[in-house]
Order: structure tokens, then sequence, then C-alpha cells
């Protein structure tokens, strides 16, 4: 009996280990491909793979969001690279500085939109800590909640990512979907996360209009989340800090103002606008940096959304861009 | 220290390898009992002397209760240890409220200013103790307890760490006698003890714990939704409710055993009930039969005529729906199912239904036409704001379907209804197979083993990133 009872209470460490590892295996072979093959969030550590692999050449790295990550083409432009990353802002960009500054880049395009500046568009904390295990030095701009996350290791890091399991699931669902009924794919992120040239969604969508983005136009009489504010936050304060670094380096810095759907303009308060443009004057006076504006370049037709541009869009916007950083 | 956590595994371990190494009976129940005070201590600090107090409180009255000659002095004692264990429970839990109310009253007769409220913190577990304690005085004084003469097993039934903070109100003539012997870990106690404990953490962690953002997602601000929602939501509450109380019972069940003890049963199957009446001999069962046996019958019952009946139902339902919380919400739930036995009661006479319905689909109507009922009782207790529970009832009772929210829920929370499925066909299952729990328990050894890793497996995929507190903790 005795020997009954010191079984059965050996048999439970016993049986989470093999849950354990069960789980492990459950996120190597599910969760991880999922992360890197149908979720933009694989990109973040895919980024900081390019950095540590990037070739030996006189580099230009474009670096900013999706937007240009969707609307700039660098196919044929030798040692020019798209580092666009989905709802980056500068406070994310912070947390793979060094490995960029490591990778010696001569000139480093950054592409903001008012999005950049407001505190409205954060980053996702996900990308945060899956990227946690590429960094090393945690800049003091982070709050407490990024810096946790940031601090992450690889056991928690694996703990962590069980939050994906439902978005997994749910992708191979879309997938079956798709197989069974010729519904829409889910979006395949594999060449998109691991590509620094060319790849963008824009040619996954058969749309050249966001059906969305004309809804929300209908609906919406501002679009208060292009805010951005008077005074210092920490958007700001990292962009500022990322500049200086990179000037610090000898590092040339551009900066471009990324292109926005005239329709969205008019639903932008006008004193954001007014906020975005005074505070890049100041940027551009004190550091100084040049600043290329598209703001207000292109019409409603080159436009996918509120600020993605379409396929023709992204043609002339890359077209143009890079004649004027070359 | 919350059962879903790692930190009371290690802490429920190390009790049952200590109770083990020492095997003699007062040692043992020693390690219990300061086990359980630091359990208590880790979850509200100080107030374990307000235990502390309350047991020996009760532990002097029921003595005097006992010994005394007469009835009258009987009575006195009963009366004092009513009024100490009550008079503790109506200041921590209901000063504030009383105030509030008083308040109200005030300021319908344009009286200011305000009484100022007194913040009183809420000892976690202070209903179910106090419940506790006091049927210790009141079965003594029926005489169909004797006192126990020892104060350490006394301490130990009113504090013992599996049902002190949530239940089941365990009574001292279910417990007590269970102290006579040394604990023995037996093998297959430990093997049932922890089949109830990972049936528990799956209910609270896998169900509940992921059914509640989607709760609280629609009530947050239900105002413009149609129906739909509002049933889903009631429906996936009254889910998520079940899963984490009854969820705790399991677990304090669970741990209990280990040490060989047997705690009543307070959940069967209540999403099967029938009717009201029946719903009660299935939902928090040691709470009702409690109300049953210290309020309902000493009220009179059902033993002075009609009018006194339904009376007596709606003060023990009144004051019931009292206990789970100062709150008006929680009056008002207690009321309404008072209302449901007392119209219950009234038409359970008529036997119209009853014989003109095949039994199988009448008992079919039956569970469909309660459970409507008892999932619009959810609303009013889980929607405290006051606008927000008459909308939703009325979305609730006044059907405006919209079926383009249908899919949208259905898209957006794929997963909760995944879960709401599976726990409707678990539930259906235990239905069938009577004692699921128990089934699990005579697999052989291997296939248990698998059993156990594979709720091991679903703790490390679903459990949410924090661990999340028991509903019934603030009661």
């Amino acid at each position: 009996m005795k020997k009954d009872r010191w079984g059965i209470i050996l048999l439970l460490p016993a049986a989470i280990a093999l849950a354990f590892m069960i789980y492990v295996a459950i996120i190597s072979l599910y969760i991880d491909p999922y992360l890197s093959d149908y979720s933009d969030l694989g990109r973040s550590s895919e980024i900081f793979l390019f950095y540590q692999s990037a070739p030996d050449c006189p580099k230009v790295y474009y670096w900013g969001s999706s937007s240009i990550k969707e609307d700039l083409d660098l196919s044929g432009q030798s040692c020019q690279f798209n580092l666009g990353n989905p709802a980056s802002t500068p406070l994310r960009g912070i947390a793979e500085l060094d490995a960029m500054i490591n990778s010696g880049p001569q000139i480093v395009v950054i592409t903001v939109g008012p999005m950049s500046f407001s505190n409205a568009w954060l980053f996702p904390d996900d990308q945060y800590a899956l990227i946690s295990p590429y960094v090393k030095q945690i800049p003091s701009m982070y709050n407490k909640t990024v810096a946790s996350l940031l601090k992450m290791d690889h056991l928690d890091l694996l703990l962590y990512k069980r939050k994906f399991l439902i978005p997994a699931a749910k992708t191979t669902l879309d997938s079956l979907k798709h197989k069974l009924t010729g519904s829409a794919p889910p979006y395949y992120y594999r060449t998109y996360n691991r590509d620094f040239i060319s790849e963008s969604l824009s040619k996954q969508i058969p749309e050249s209009h966001a059906p969305a983005f004309e809804k929300k136009l209908a609906e919406k009489k501002s679009f208060t989340e292009y805010n951005v504010p008077i005074g210092q936050n920490s958007e700001k304060t990292s962009f500022e800090f990322i500049i200086h670094k990179l000037q610090q380096k000898n590092i040339s810095v551009i900066i471009v103002k990324i292109p926005l759907n005239p329709k969205l303009v008019e639903k932008i308060p006008a004193e954001y606008l007014q906020n975005y443009d005074i505070y890049l004057e100041k940027v551009a006076e004190a550091y100084p940096v040049r600043v290329l504006d598209y703001t207000h370049t292109y019409n409603p037709s080159l436009f996918y959304d509120g600020h993605h541009l379409n396929l023709e869009g992204r043609k002339l916007f890359s077209q143009n861009l890079t004649t004027e950083v070359s | 220290m919350l059962f879903n956590t790692l930190q009371f595994a290690v802490f429920l371990a190390v009790i049952v390898i200590l109770v083990i190494l020492f095997r003699k009976q007062k040692l043992q129940l020693s390690i219990l009992l300061v086990a359980s005070y630091y359990f208590y201590y880790i979850s509200s600090g100080f107030f374990f002397l307000l235990l502390l107090f309350s047991s020996l409180l009760d532990f002097f009255f029921g003595r005097k209760i006992y010994e005394s000659k007469t009835p009258q002095k009987k009575k006195f004692f009963l009366v004092l240890s009513l009024t100490g264990s009550l008079g503790i429970l109506a200041y921590f839990k209901y000063a504030d409220f009383a105030i509030q109310v008083a308040n109200q009253i005030r300021n319908l007769f344009g009286i200011s200013p305000d009484l100022q409220l007194l913040h009183i913190l809420l000892p976690v577990g202070i209903s179910f103790f106090t419940f506790q304690t006091m049927s210790y005085t009141i079965d003594i004084y029926r005489n169909k307890l004797k006192p126990t003469s020892s104060f350490l097993k006394f301490m130990l039934f009113i504090a013992f760490f599996p049902q002190l903070v949530a239940g089941p109100i365990v009574r001292a003539s279910e417990f007590i006698p269970q102290l006579v012997k040394r604990i023995e870990v037996k093998a297959e106690n430990v093997k049932l003890g922890l089949t109830f404990i990972s049936w528990g953490i799956v209910k609270k962690v896998v169900f509940a714990d992921n059914i509640s953002p989607f709760v609280d997602h629609i009530f947050s601000d239900p105002i413009g939704l149609g129906s739909i929602p509002i049933i889903l939501g009631a429906l996936a509450f009254g889910i998520q409710i079940y899963c984490d109380f009854s969820a705790y019972t399991d677990i304090a069940i669970g741990a209990a055993r280990i040490f060989g003890f047997t705690f009543p049963q307070n959940f069967n199957k209540p999403f099967f009930a029938t009717s009201p009446a029946n719903f009660w001999k299935r939902w928090h069962i040691t709470l009702s039969t409690w109300l049953r046996d210290y309020l309902y019958i000493p009220l009179g019952g059902n033993r002075k005529g009609k009018a006194r009946t339904y009376i007596n139902i709606m003060i023990t339902m009144l004051l019931g729906g009292l206990w789970h919380g100062a709150s008006w919400n929680f009056v008002i739930w207690g009321g309404f199912h008072g209302i449901l036995l007392a119209i219950h009661r009234f038409t359970a006479k008529i036997v119209f239904f009853k014989e003109r319905l095949n039994p199988y689909i009448g008992r079919i109507a039956a569970v469909l036409v309660t459970q409507y009922f008892v999932f619009l009782s959810w609303l009013i207790f889980r929607v405290r704001n006051t606008e927000y529970l008459l909308y939703s009832m009325r979305k609730y009772v006044v059907l405006d379907l919209r079926w383009s929210e249908l899919s949208q829920y259905l898209f957006e929370y794929t997963w909760v209804f995944v879960l709401i499925g599976l726990f409707i066909y678990i539930h259906f299952l235990s239905y069938k197979v009577k004692d699921i729990i128990q089934r699990i328990n005579s697999l052989r050894l291997g296939y248990w083993f698998l059993y156990i890793t594979f709720t091991i497996v679903l703790l490390f995929l679903f459990a949410p990133s924090l661990n999340t507190s028991f509903i019934y903790f603030q009661f």
C-alpha cells in the first residue's frame, strides 16, 4: 500500500515532465511554423537575423512600419533594403537599434507618419516578447510592461507562445476552409517575413482598394488616432534618440514623411497634421537632417487604404523615393 | 494563495509529505492547522486573528450551550453565539452597504450631509466560515451534536485550508467525527484526490478563464447589442461561474481527500435541473441545505400555511442572495429565485402538463424552461450597472434577433464557442455516466497517468498568463 502511495506521488513529476515535452513539441511543430509562415509577428525576429548576416556593402536601410514595407519595392536597387515592419513605431525601433548599427549601414531612411508619434499606435506587446532574446540592453525609454517582455528568457518565451495556439488553429481552419470551399486562403507571411527587398502583402490581395477603409471613411467623422500631441511623448523621445545615435556613428539619416490618402487627410483634424509638420521641422533643424515630404503627393486612386498604397501607387512611390534618396 | 497556482501545488505537496512523515495524530492535526492559518494569512493577512477569535467564541459558547441545564440558559448562550458570529459578518460585510442604504433614504428625505463610509476590508471567506461556526452551535443547541473537547480539532474544522475561503460549507457533524483516527495518506485517496484536483483545475483554467473575456466584452457595455450577444453572454457567464465555482469545490474536495477526509458534494449537474427547486438541490448544495436547515425550517418552512410558506421562501432566498454580497444585485438575484421557487410551487400543483406530455419530452421541456430562467437570473448576478442590467434583461426576454451578430461573434470568439460546445458535451456525458470523476479514478494506473499528463498539457497550453482569482472568493 505504501509503495503504491509513493508510486502515485512519483507519477506526478513524471506526468509533468512528459506534459512539458508534449508542450514543447506542440510549440516547435505547430506554433513556431505559424509565427514564421502565417503571422507578421515572425518578421520581428527575422529582422534581427538579417542584421546578423547583412551583406558587406554600402547599405541603405528603409526603416519604418507596414507603410514602408508595403509601399516600397527595391528590386533592382543595389544594396538597398526594405526593413519595414508592421505596426512599428520609434519606441519599438529602439529595440533593434544596436543590432542595426552593428550591421554597418551607410544611410538609414526613417519613414514616419502621424501615427508614428501618436500613442494610439503602440507596437503590439507580442513583438516585444518575440524579439526579447535578441535584445541585450533595455533602454530606459521603455515602460515597465515592455521591459518585462524584453527580459523574457527562452523558458518564459516558450510558455508565452501558448497564446498563439488559437490564432494558429484559426489559420489551420481557414486553410481547410479554403481547400474545401475555395474561400480566400489565409495570408502567407513566410516570404514576406524573410524578404527585405520587394515582398509585400498587397501581392496577395486581389482588391486595389480596401472595402473596410471605405466603410470606415463613411462611418467615422474624424480619425483621432492620428493625433500628434504637442510636447514630448515616448515616441518622439525614441525617435530623436534613434537619430542621435545613428548620427553619432556617422550614419546618414533621411526622414521620409509617408504618403497619406487625401480622403484620410480630410478626416484627420487639421491641428494634428499641423503638429506633425511643426515637430518634424524642429527635428530637421535641430539635428540637422533632410526631410522628404510625400504626405500630399498621390491621389486616392493610388491608395489601398488610408496610408498604404496599392500596387500601382507602390511602383510610382518606389521610383520617386529611390531616385530622391540616391 | 490561489488553487490554480504552482505555489499551491508546492504548498499541498509539502503538507502531504509532512503528514506522511509525522505519524502522531496530534502532530498531524497541528501541521494541518498551522498550514491552514498560513494559507489564510497569505490571502487575508492579519484577518487570521478574526478567524481565531471566531473559533474561540463558538468553541466557548458551544460548550456553554451543552453544559446549560435549562432551555432558557441554552437559548441565552445560543443568542450570544449567533450575535457574535452575525455581528462579525454584519460589520465586515454589510456595514458599508447599510450606510449606503441609509444615505439613499436620507437623500430621499433631503437630509444631508451623507454618512461617511467605513471602507472596511472584507476578510476572504468570512461568509463561509461564519456559516460553519453557526451550524456548530445551532446543532449543539438542537441536541444533534456534542461539542468537541478538543480546541485543536474545532479550530481545524473552521480553518481547514481546502474549504476555508470558498466552501463547500462543511458542518461540524460531517467533519469533526473524521478527526478521530490518525491521518493515513492512502494510495487510493491520493489518486482520487488528484483526479478531483486535475478535473477542477481544467474547469477553472481551460473553461472559466478562457470564457471570461467574452463575458467581460459583452457586459462591459451591452447597450446597442441585440438579443443574440446578450443571450450568448448569459449562457457563457452561466457556464463560466459554474466552471469557476465548481472547480474550486472539486479542488477542495480533492485536496481534503488526499488526507482521507470526505467533503460533501456541492454541485450535481445543475444544468439538468428540471425546476427551480431542483436547481437548488444541484447548485451550491451545501449553502442551499444550510439555508433550508438553519433558516427556512426554523422560520416554519411549509408547516404554517400557504401564505407563510411563500413568505418563508422569499425571506430565505433574499437572505441567501444577500449572503453572496452586500449589493442590491445579489438581493434582487435572491428575490428573483424566491419568486421562481414560489411560482413553481404554485404551478406544480397544476397537473395539466404532467398528464398530457410524454415524460421524456416533458423532462426536456422542464430543463429548457428552468434553464431559461436560471440564465436570466445570471444576468442579475453579473451585470452590476442598473442601466446595463435593465437593457440586457429586456433583450433577453423580448427577442431582437440580428443574425449578423451571431456570425460576427462566432467568427470573433470561435474559441470561446468551441469551449462552450465542449462544456455542453462533457456536461451531457457526465449526466449519462453519472459520476465522471469516479470513472476516471477507476482507470488503470497507466491510463490514469495518461489522463493526468493530458490535463497538465491542457494547463500548459491554455492557462491565461495571469493567475485569475475565483469568483466566489469575494463572498
